[in-house]
């Protein structure tokens, strides 16, 4: 019994971290920008087609091929925000039907391009290690630790760096920061793109794993969704809390239920923790 | 003056209900159907998103209608006109039920909400096999009749949905011309002061809500008996997004938006039946275009080149 | 001397922000007949004492009746059909809608609170007959009938203050909450507004309660006013013994105010 909890916790933190990485990136943006990026899906899409391209078609390494799917997608989500969203910052409602208006379009013109069937490509590694009776895919691990890596050195990026601090200032207090010098504008473009790069790059660690085509970015989206709205919307911490809570919970009733009930659990109680406490376990009232 | 606009109406009328019988082309009078049942459902989303609340759960509240009646029909032997009533009932129900909870969210969190209330409701659907069929849904719902007659010919129901869309219309326009309309625009945007003035928000957000729920309920009823089978996916999150669109595009403003914005979009995928994904990109592009230059909607774009004629 | 007759009697209001007090157990009643005036240097409470009044904010502890009925923790909605009905500090008016439909709304919202009130069609119709009568006077009143054919979004920004005003009385009050009605008008406009004050408590019978920080205004309109600090009540008394009374002296010297 115990083993089989270790083995749940074990495949709850895995997934989790991939969970995370996606939930940063949205409530990032949200914090920042006071948009729901609905397109965030969209931009792991990206991740993994960009991937399937460096890695599968090129021939590049597969560490190369990961970063220069995130950086893609990074830019792309700048210019987007540049061009399309910058208008919306602060407007939630409008905002909110913007990001639809480009998930629709971004999965519709991937979906013209590259056709609606799903494809596989080859895993970077294969096999399984056992530690003490866990069992552990070897390419689960990769990238959990590539997402421990990345996660790691955002939150270092967040308290250290200059262009953090300046993120972290406006998240907490939009006019004070700009009082201070910061220009918010600035700081839009690169909490967009910071957070479409974290999308792109959890699409492109998933992509071996999984299968790849345009309209699966839906299930991370909702994944990011629940995650958020647990940990409170716009709450950094919070991300890191409700995505391995979501994990944990989506493990655990995998391997006792089935995964729709745990679906099931997970959205009444993005539905409870609305009503009850709508700023999330983590998150202040503003 | 006058005179002509009754005669103008008038004309439009009998053109309305006419066409299909002078066309006589099946293809375009099921278009024509489903523009009428799409301005209806779209004239349900205008009413909430003209105080503010945009629910991604209206196409979950005309499934509900949708399966009710349905379920109704097959399991209980009910006559259609009771079916359909109840499809109403149950739309307006279950909105009066969760409203006073989910509509003490406002912005984001309301969005959200009705989100994750939608996706519990098609999840439902989906895994309720033996009661909802499951991701097939259920076939064979009885086609509508009355007074023991089925109706088989196209024509009637589009002559059925063009009534429920005709009604819907004069419906929001008559309470947005009146002072229930006004009270409705001050809950966007001046809640306090209308509160101050005495206006019970919360009884009138409500009320709202209910009646959004009705209409989509209805148009649920009409759905089922048209299409003789309900599945989960035709009511899931992205059928609100469509009603979105042709809010966004036509403007919100007024209900004559509403249906120009049924009249472009609702066709496209029909004609481009070939090019699913075409379509998409094109739903997509236009709406991006229209928020970004246009956010008043085509309406507004009538207006403001009228603006400018009158000058 | 007969007693006079109690309007709002507050008593032993709280107000805790988390464990923060905004208002400490301050009890005081208003008369019938009287306007009264509630002052303190900025962040006193009394935007917090106003707002618990009114019923915009839950109070934490105490009790508040108007003319006899609890109206203790009824929402703003409720307590406006109780006949008390306030004005904002900032102008608040329908910005799209002509200055003559923003009173004719402000009559009609009370008359129409709840929305089965649509389904009595003679109620309805009898309503919009006197919102007719009623806004042109009421637009006569307070001097807006020239204005009365403009865009209220257009309007300057005394005229918009003085709209609210309408559109409050409008609704049909007993008792009038004015909440700064002074604040961000030039010194004509606010001897203006007083006299508007005066004359709706002496022509319509409609009691009055303001929270101002315009003192020169507030003692010479106010028959008492209420002083705060701190969220503590620090004096209630006729505006001469006010502007005597050493405590309130020292309480505004902080904040560097002339009290005469």
């Amino acid at each position: 019994m115990l083993q089989l909890l270790t083995q749940i916790g074990v495949n709850g933190v895995m997934m989790g971290l991939v969970y995370i990485t996606m939930a940063l990136g949205f409530t990032l943006i949200f914090g920042i920008m006071r948009i729901v990026n609905f397109a965030h899906g969209e931009f792991y899409m990206l991740g993994a087609v960009a991937l399937m391209f460096f890695y599968a078609h090129f021939g590049l390494d597969y560490f190369v091929a990961v970063f220069l799917a995130a950086a893609c997608v990074a830019v792309f989500g700048m210019l987007v925000e540049r061009v399309l969203l910058r208008q919306f910052v602060g407007r939630e409602l409008n905002g909110m039907i913007m990001t639809l208006a480009i998930a629709i379009t971004i999965k519709a013109a991937v979906a013209i391009v590259l056709g609606p069937q799903e494809v596989s490509i080859p895993r970077p590694v294969t096999g399984v290690i056992t530690l003490g009776g866990i069992l552990v895919p070897n390419d689960r691990l990769l990238v959990g630790g590539v997402a421990v890596v990345v996660l790691s050195g955002f939150y270092l990026f967040l308290r250290f760096a200059p262009a953090g601090l300046a993120m972290r200032a406006v998240a907490q207090d939009w006019e004070a920061a700009a009082l201070q010098g910061i220009r918010p504008q600035r700081v839009y473009l690169w909490s967009f793109g910071i957070g479409c790069m974290l999308a792109g790059l959890a699409g492109a660690l998933m992509a071996p794993i999984y299968t790849i085509g345009p309209y699966i970015g839906t299930v991370p989206m909702l994944k990011a969704f629940i995650v958020v709205i647990l940990g409170g919307l716009g709450s950094l911490p919070g991300a890191v809390v409700g995505g391995l809570l979501l994990g944990l919970v989506e493990a655990g009733f995998a391997t006792f239920i089935n995964t729709t009930v745990a679906t099931m659990i997970s959205f009444g109680l993005v539905v409870a923790i609305l009503l009850v406490r709508p700023a999330g376990l983590m998150g202040n009232a503003r | 003056m006058k005179t002509w606009r009754y005669l103008l109406w008038i004309a439009l009328a009998i053109a309305l209900i006419g066409w299909p019988f002078v066309l006589g082309n099946k293809f375009v009078t099921h278009i024509g159907t489903l523009i009428c049942m799409f301005t209806l459902m779209a004239l349900s989303m205008n009413l909430l998103l003209r105080i503010g609340q945009l629910s991604l759960a209206q196409g979950a509240i005309m499934g509900l209608g949708a399966y009710g009646s349905a379920l109704a029909m097959m399991s209980f032997g009910f006559p259609f006109w009771a079916g359909f009533l109840l499809s109403g009932v149950v739309g307006g129900l279950v909105s009066l039920l969760i409203g006073p909870v989910v509509l003490k969210l406002r912005g984001v969190y309301f969005v959200l909400l009705t989100f994750a209330f939608g996706e519990i409701v098609i999840l439902s659907f989906t895994e309720w096999v033996d009661v909802f069929g499951g991701v097939n849904g259920i076939f064979g719902v009885p086609r509508a009749s009355f007074f023991g007659h089925v109706i088989r010919d196209r024509n009637v129901y589009y002559l059925m949905a063009l009534a429920m869309a005709a009604g819907g219309y004069f419906l929001l326009r008559a309470i947005y011309r009146s002072e229930f309309g006004a009270i409705m625009d001050t809950l966007h945007d001046h809640e306090e002061l209308a509160r101050s003035l005495g206006v019970d928000a919360m009884a009138y957000r409500l009320a709202v809500f209910s009646l959004s729920g009705t209409i989509a309920g209805f148009a649920g009823g009409f759905y089922a008996s048209y299409f003789t089978f309900v599945t989960p996916m035709a009511f899931d999150f992205s059928n609100a997004v469509n009603l979105v669109v042709i809010n966004v595009l036509g403007g919100i403003s007024s209900p004559m938006g509403i249906v120009l914005g049924a009249l472009i979009l609702v066709p496209l995928p029909e004609l481009l039946r070939d090019a699913v994904e075409y379509q998409v990109l094109l739903y997509g592009l236009v709406l991006i275009i229209f928020l970004k230059f246009m956010p008043e909607g085509i309406v507004g774009l009538i207006h403001k080149l009228r603006g400018k004629s009158d000058d | 001397m007969t007693e006079p007759e109690m309007a709002i009697d507050v008593v032993g209001a709280s107000k805790f922000f988390g464990g923060l007090r905004a208002i400490g157990n301050v009890s005081f009643s208003t008369h019938r007949g009287e306007i009264f005036g509630i002052i303190g240097p900025n962040g006193a409470g009394k935007s917090t004492l106003f707002n618990l009044i009114t019923g915009t904010l839950p109070m934490t502890s105490g009790r508040i009746r108007y003319r006899g009925t609890d109206i203790t923790g009824l929402g703003p909605h409720a307590v406006a059909t109780k006949g008390i009905v306030r004005t904002f500090q900032s102008a608040t008016v329908f910005p799209n809608k002509t200055l003559e439909e923003n009173v004719r709304l402000g009559f009609l919202f009370g008359r129409l609170n709840v929305p089965r009130r649509f389904a009595d069609r003679a109620h309805l119709r009898r309503s919009r007959e006197e919102a007719q009568e009623r806004t042109g006077e009421v637009v006569e009143f307070c001097g807006l009938t020239e204005a009365r054919h403009r865009i209220a979004g257009d309007l300057a920004y005394g005229l918009q203050k003085t709209l609210g005003v309408a559109m409050a009385l409008a609704a049909g009050p007993t008792q009038l909450l004015m909440d700064e009605p002074a604040a961000g008008l030039n010194p004509v406009e606010t001897r203006a507004m007083g006299d508007l004050i005066l004359r709706i408590r002496n022509e319509r019978a409609i009691d009055v309660v303001l929270v101002e920080h315009d003192i020169a205004m507030v003692t010479r309109i106010c028959d008492r006013i209420l002083v705060i600090n701190r969220g503590e009540l620090l004096a209630i008394d006729l505006p001469e013994v006010i502007r005597n009374n050493p405590d309130v002296i020292e309480a505004y010297l902080g904040a560097d105010i002339d009290l005469h």
